[in-house]
């Protein structure tokens, strides 16, 4: 199914002017979704479902900080409201715009990761990034933020 | 070919220990899900189940879409292509237990001496830790104990006729072989094997040593990936949010800047991170 799908490879938000490219990832040694180290691009989860694909979400995960690189560009997501475009470029195929839905900050210890992560359910974008307070001692960020999207017609 | 009714005894003691009692006493109207691989070189069948045909003109090599069939026993009978439920039955296995919820592969295969048998596996449909695959190797053909090999590492050893090994691997192709155990002696491949996430990928060795037709038939069952357990943050704490300051916080931040605490800038940049 993921598999035939064009692999996503740029994301691009025009109410907020975030623009940057998409990195296939997997899973990290944690068991975590992988993310890449850089916070200037943005993981997709590749076992899941891609843009093209008829079902599922496509998710998206980004460092929004990195003590290495600094703040990136998903610092934007947080102006992010409902009803901006998302937009998805692919290697192949047509752009897939989305609108969002939702923008919502989730304490990390109460991500559903299963309606997250869904690759049966409706058609979705899921793009997510870390939010709220940091704390150092206590695993960074506590919360997640995520934006919503469903496709548009 | 004689009939083998012994394989009936080992076909239904297969399925009982393979599934747990409590799955079939928990929903006694449960459907199992069975497939049927044809895994014996040459002869075109038709297979029957309890007198009715199932399966009808059934070419080596081919793996049926999953059925499902409602738990009980049933008495499964392989004929020659076109010979009738009264036929001469080529394997023959009675009072195969079929467990409710289960789900299974019913293979027509030759044992290791070359006779064609019937033998029923329980496949492991677990769930699998993100970001892997399971792989599932089946002994099927009329050969002598073989290891697998996984870019020349042995990784199942000496799996003999009609034994199953298997493995939860990281997901990704791997280039497998089939020696005979023990040695260097490739017996079939090297092949590609696409080990999915979240899909156990089953391969059957299968065909005759002595005809020199082995062959690989693969299988793959989906969908018992997990999910991620979370989505990481990133590290930096510069886009920390403000807003969960609390307001002694900024008191702090004034007399720093006023110069009457000293560290000043210091503490402020920590009372954030403990909030």
């Amino acid at each position: 199914m993921a598999a035939q799908s064009p692999t996503p490879a740029r994301l691009v938000v025009p109410a907020v002017g975030l623009d940057l490219p998409i990195a296939a990832t997997g899973v990290a040694e944690d068991g975590q979704m992988a993310l890449p180290p850089d916070p200037r691009t943005i993981g997709w989860y590749r076992y899941g479902s891609g843009p093209g694909d008829r079902v599922g979400s496509v998710v998206l995960g980004g460092h929004v900080d990195s003590r290495e690189f600094g703040a990136g560009p998903l610092v934007r997501l947080r102006k992010v409201r409902r009803g901006d475009v998302v937009e998805v470029r692919s290697t192949a195929g047509p752009v897939v715009r989305y609108r969002v839905v939702e923008v919502r900050d989730i304490p990390k210890k109460k991500l559903a990761v299963g309606y997250l992560f869904d690759r049966a359910g409706p058609r979705r974008l899921q793009v997510v990034t870390c939010g709220g307070p940091y704390d150092a001692g206590n695993g960074g960020y506590r919360d997640n933020l995520v934006v919503t999207a469903d496709p548009m017609p | 070919m004689a009939v083998r009714r012994a394989t009936a005894l080992t076909a239904a003691g297969l399925l009982l220990v393979g599934v747990p009692a409590a799955t079939a006493q928990a929903r006694p109207a449960a459907t199992a899900t069975v497939s049927v691989l044809h895994a014996v070189p040459g002869a075109t069948v038709d297979v029957y189940a309890n007198g009715k045909v199932l399966l009808s003109n059934f070419k080596p090599g081919t793996l049926t879409d999953p059925v499902k069939l409602p738990e009980g026993s049933y008495d499964l009978k392989v004929t020659a292509a076109g010979a009738g439920a009264k036929g001469k039955a080529v394997i023959e296995a009675d009072d195969v237990k079929v467990p409710g919820g289960a789900n299974i592969t019913v293979v027509a295969h030759l044992n290791a001496s070359g006779t064609p048998v019937l033998t029923p596996y329980v496949n492991d449909v677990s769930k699998v830790a993100a970001g892997k695959g399971r792989l599932t190797v089946r002994h099927d053909a009329a050969a002598p104990a073989v290891d697998i090999r996984a870019g020349g590492t042995p990784v199942f050893k000496g799996l003999a006729n009609p034994k199953e090994a298997k493995a939860d691997l990281p997901a990704g192709t791997v280039k497998a072989d089939v020696v005979l155990a023990g040695t260097k002696t490739v017996a079939i491949g090297p092949a590609d094997v696409n080990v999915k996430e979240g899909t156990n990928t089953i391969v059957y060795a299968w065909g005759s040593a002595g005809d020199k037709n082995l062959k690989l038939a693969v299988q793959t069952l989906s969908g018992l990936h997990h999910n991620p357990s979370g989505v990481p943050g990133g590290t930096g704490g510069q886009a920390a949010q403000n807003d969960s300051v609390p307001v002694w916080a900024w008191g702090l931040a004034v007399l720093a800047a006023i110069g009457v605490v000293g560290f000043g800038t210091l503490r402020l940049a920590r009372v954030p991170a403990r909030s």
